[in-house]
């Protein structure tokens, strides 16, 4: 196993609610079979620091971004979280006004429906959004293809052997978390990479 | 197959890599559908006194 740098870091700009775990659960490992390591601000546990400086200094840090727009169902107090499309924003800002590497910033970004983006950030016109239709298997094929073109890596596998991989991960993981000592339906973001590092580790060994 | 480089990176962890390496090495060495294994992981999940239905051993 190597250090992940600069050029291996997948920025993961999506919404960390319960509804959409499964598909962070499979994003994160499908970018770590691809190569890659997933950042979030959820890595970093550090009370004294202020949020919106973790999430500045892991875009500082990744090449790679992925962005969900996608959430903008009102939530019970009738307001859309803007979260993800400010995330995405920075993104941009790093890769317009950056120095050096952060020009070669590069981003997926999905939404649900393709160009619904149109009617609520107008601004990203001329951006190849991708639709994933809240399918899990059309996000990953997708994330995986983007992956490969956009690294022009020859090493990322085909997806049919990571969707099986991953089959067989996500059955295997509650025996695997418990063994660890960390309870399956709450597993803390680094512990779950922890997880995902090490059982990668096994099937590619 | 095509071989990538598994990369990754420091996290700080509730849980130790050598415990998570033990268990993942504790499902993914053997094969869970044999007596054998299964035995194997019921006395490793004994050991760290994991309840065996948390376990989802068929």
């Amino acid at each position: 196993m190597a250090d992940a740098g600069y050029n291996d870091n997948v920025f993961v700009n999506c919404p960390f609610d319960d509804t959409y775990k499964p598909m962070i659960n499979e994003i994160v490992y499908k970018i770590y079979r691809c190569g890659f390591v997933p950042q979030s601000a959820l890595g970093e546990d550090d009370g004294s620091d202020n949020r919106l400086d973790k999430i500045i200094r892991c875009i500082d840090n990744c090449r790679y971004g992925i962005h969900d727009i996608s959430n903008i169902e009102l939530n019970e107090n009738g307001f859309p979280r803007f979260n993800m499309p400010f995330e995405s924003g920075i993104f941009f800002g790093a890769k317009k006004f950056g120095i050096k590497e952060q020009k070669n910033k590069s981003a997926l970004i999905f939404e649900q429906v393709k160009f619904t983006y149109q009617q609520y950030i107008s601004d990203l016109n001329g951006i190849d959004t991708k639709a994933h239709g809240n399918n899990t298997d059309v996000a990953i094929s997708q994330i995986r293809n983007w992956l490969r073109t956009t690294s022009t890596r020859r090493t990322i596998p085909g997806y049919n052997l990571i969707k099986q991989q991953y089959d067989e991960f996500i059955k295997n993981l509650p025996a695997i978390a418990n063994l660890a000592g960390v309870n399956v339906d709450d597993i803390p973001f680094n512990d779950y990479c922890q997880i995902v590092e090490e059982a990668i580790r096994k099937s590619i060994a | 197959m095509s071989k990538i480089k598994l990369k990754t990176a420091k996290r700080v962890t509730t849980v130790s890599r050598v415990m998570v390496r033990n268990a993942v090495a504790a499902i993914y060495d053997i094969d869970t559908t044999t007596p054998a294994t299964k035995k194997h992981i019921l006395k490793s999940a004994k050991k760290r006194s994991v309840p065996k239905k948390s376990l989802h051993l068929n």
